[in-house]
């Protein structure tokens, strides 16, 4: 799994993400089998389930946007909510709906982890480039890659700065107002952007003394690997098979 | 390393595949222009540059203030970097930030990324230019740009979480009615953090390099299109919200099976009654004028609000 060329995998897993999309909400004897191919390629990738759960429990707070389908959706009532006055149904279809979004959004979520699990970002870049995205985007994505931790840890840097100045003494409040908070967090923030764009200055003339002329060279061995065609076709054929037996088999 | 995710990044599964694909069409049109325009206009330097300020967005939202049990506030970003690049790089910036969070570490899902694109580097960004500019025409001194940048932020959140409720509305994921009040509420409130934070930022570097905020920057040179559809783009959310949110479906539904319509009837929007006006025959028009007039109180107080500060501030040298 992971010596397949990048190109072929990120054409895969949005296959995957596709096919879990348009999957039908009622096909839930389809879902599992989406489950097992998740299994099993983490299986042959060598990646910990539990790590995998543990990324994909990341979005769940946004489940809660989906919350109201359970009642708006109209159908028969499965469930009536009673609290003192008030009382509020729960409709079959609602139910349905809100269970299969939160299942849709775990496979997906998934599928993008394993990707990025088994798919070095360089190599991804690369695919991405290779799927005709806009140079200049690649080009900032790769620099941002390059640049993102260096620039994390002068934001820890700047949080630790902060708590070690605003001690919480055992009474009283530490910190002043809200407001005042607000604006240290955003002399950080500027803080933060001065020293990037003056290092992104620094950056330019090490680039420009080195040769650079606008284009981003790479070597040659994290530029993309060949397609693997029929890997494609089978995984494409795959998943419309899938996509057929979501929208029969109800 | 990671920040916790802010309540925009849409996941996959929520969107329904034409709306997914529609705003993935919107994007990648808007995108294309962005790249013409910012390849006549910037410089070679500023390649670097945009990498570089997509790090410092990306690690910036990292930072936050508590505010209280438990919550806090949070960067965004986009209207600092509208503030600071111009409207087109700032979008370019926005969208290899938002893509690398898709497709690193998973904040908002690929299918959705064309929808997510469209509120955070777009929408968010063409509102915040519309109104930063808006508000500058109205004074140019130095110490203005603080205000103009919290409103800016405030109103990119704010409108960028309209756009995020009726996109999961028209997914059939969320009713209308529902998550655009809701979306709207939580995000007036995000907003704020935001454009505290914001302003904060504008502060220290109106002190630090004034020269990076001075008239003749990015933001003022930038073209009239931009500024024209960040306030269409305002204006067009703000009414067709309620808009959405008044049509009856749904809820009503369920409320007449169970007989409570009357007591769902509660005093929420007293000042324009269920977003409509009395005395306006046809309902569609009194939903938008309703809109509008909101737009235009809270257009009116931010000015309001700007104004006395001037006023009231004329011998205060610092900020």
């Amino acid at each position: 799994m992971h010596q397949l060329g990048a190109q072929t995998k990120l054409l895969l897993a949005l296959g995957y993400l596709f096919t879990t999309a348009a999957m039908p909400e009622k096909a839930w004897k389809v879902y599992p089998v989406l489950l097992i191919l998740i299994i099993c390629t983490a299986f042959l990738a060598r990646i910990r389930l539990v790590s995998l759960i543990k990324r994909s429990l990341l979005a769940f707070p946004f489940h809660l946007a989906a919350l109201p389908v359970l009642f708006t959706l109209p159908g028969d009532p499965c469930l009536i909510l009673s609290w003192s006055k008030f009382s509020i149904a729960v409709s079959a279809p609602g139910v349905n709906r809100f269970l299969a979004i939160g299942a849709k959004m775990w496979l997906c979520i998934q599928a993008a982890a394993l990707l990025t699990a088994t798919t070095p970002m360089r190599q991804l870049l690369a695919a991405v480039d290779a799927l005709r995205a806009p140079k200049v985007l690649t080009a900032a994505a790769a620099l941002m890659w390059r640049y993102l931790f260096v620039i994390s840890e002068e934001a820890v840097r700047l949080m630790r700065a902060r708590s070690s100045r605003s001690a919480l003494l055992s009474e009283g409040q530490g910190g002043g107002s809200i407001a005042w908070r607000a604006k240290v967090t955003g002399g950080m923030a500027g803080s933060l952007f001065l020293r990037s764009l003056e290092r992104s200055e620094r950056i330019y003339n090490a680039m420009q003394s080195r040769g650079y002329d606008g284009k981003i060279r790479t070597l040659p061995s994290t530029q993309a690997e060949e397609c693997a065609p029929l890997t494609l076709v089978i995984g494409g054929f795959l998943f419309a098979c899938l996509l057929l037996l979501g929208t029969l088999w109800q | 390393m990671h920040p916790s995710p802010p309540p925009m990044h849409i996941p996959d599964g929520f969107l329904s595949i034409v709306v997914s694909s529609f705003f993935w069409a919107v994007s990648v049109g808007v995108l294309s222009i962005a790249l013409r325009k910012t390849k006549r206009m910037l410089r070679e330097k500023d390649f670097p540059l945009m990498g570089v300020l997509a790090a410092a967005i990306f690690a910036g939202q990292m930072l936050n203030f508590s505010v209280t049990g438990g919550t806090s506030g949070h960067l965004l970003g986009a209207a600092l970097a509208t503030i600071l690049l111009g409207p087109w790089a700032a979008t370019l910036t926005m969208t290899v930030v938002v893509s690398v969070q898709a497709l690193i570490f998973q904040d908002g899902g690929l299918l959705a990324l064309g929808a997510n694109l469209f509120n955070m580097a777009i929408v968010g960004v063409a509102v915040s230019y519309a109104v930063y500019r808006l508000l500058l025409n109205l004074s140019k001194k130095q110490k203005f740009i603080p205000l103009a940048g919290f409103a800016a932020a405030w109103s990119s959140i704010f409108i960028a979480s309209l756009s995020c409720a009726l996109q999961l509305a028209f997914s059939g994921t969320s009713p209308a009615q529902i998550a655009i009040p809701a979306m709207a509420s939580i995000h007036a409130l995000i907003g704020i953090g935001e454009g505290m934070i914001t302003a904060g930022a504008l502060i220290f570097i109106g002190r630090a390099r004034p020269d990076l905020l001075s008239g003749e920057t990015a933001v003022s040179a930038s073209s009239r299109g931009v500024f024209t559809g960040g306030i269409v783009i305002s204006v067009a959310l703000a009414v067709l919200s309620p808009l959405a949110s008044s049509h009856p479906d749904g809820l009503e539904w369920v409320a007449e099976q169970q007989g409570f319509i009357e007591a769902a009837r509660s005093p929420m929007y007293n000042l324009i009654p269920d977003y409509l006006l009395p005395g306006v025959e046809s309902e569609a028009l009194a939903t938008i004028l309703a809109g509008l007039i909101g737009v235009v109180i809270v257009l009116g107080v931010s000015i309001g609000i700007t104004h006395n500060r001037q006023i009231s501030r004329p011998n205060d040298s610092r900020l």
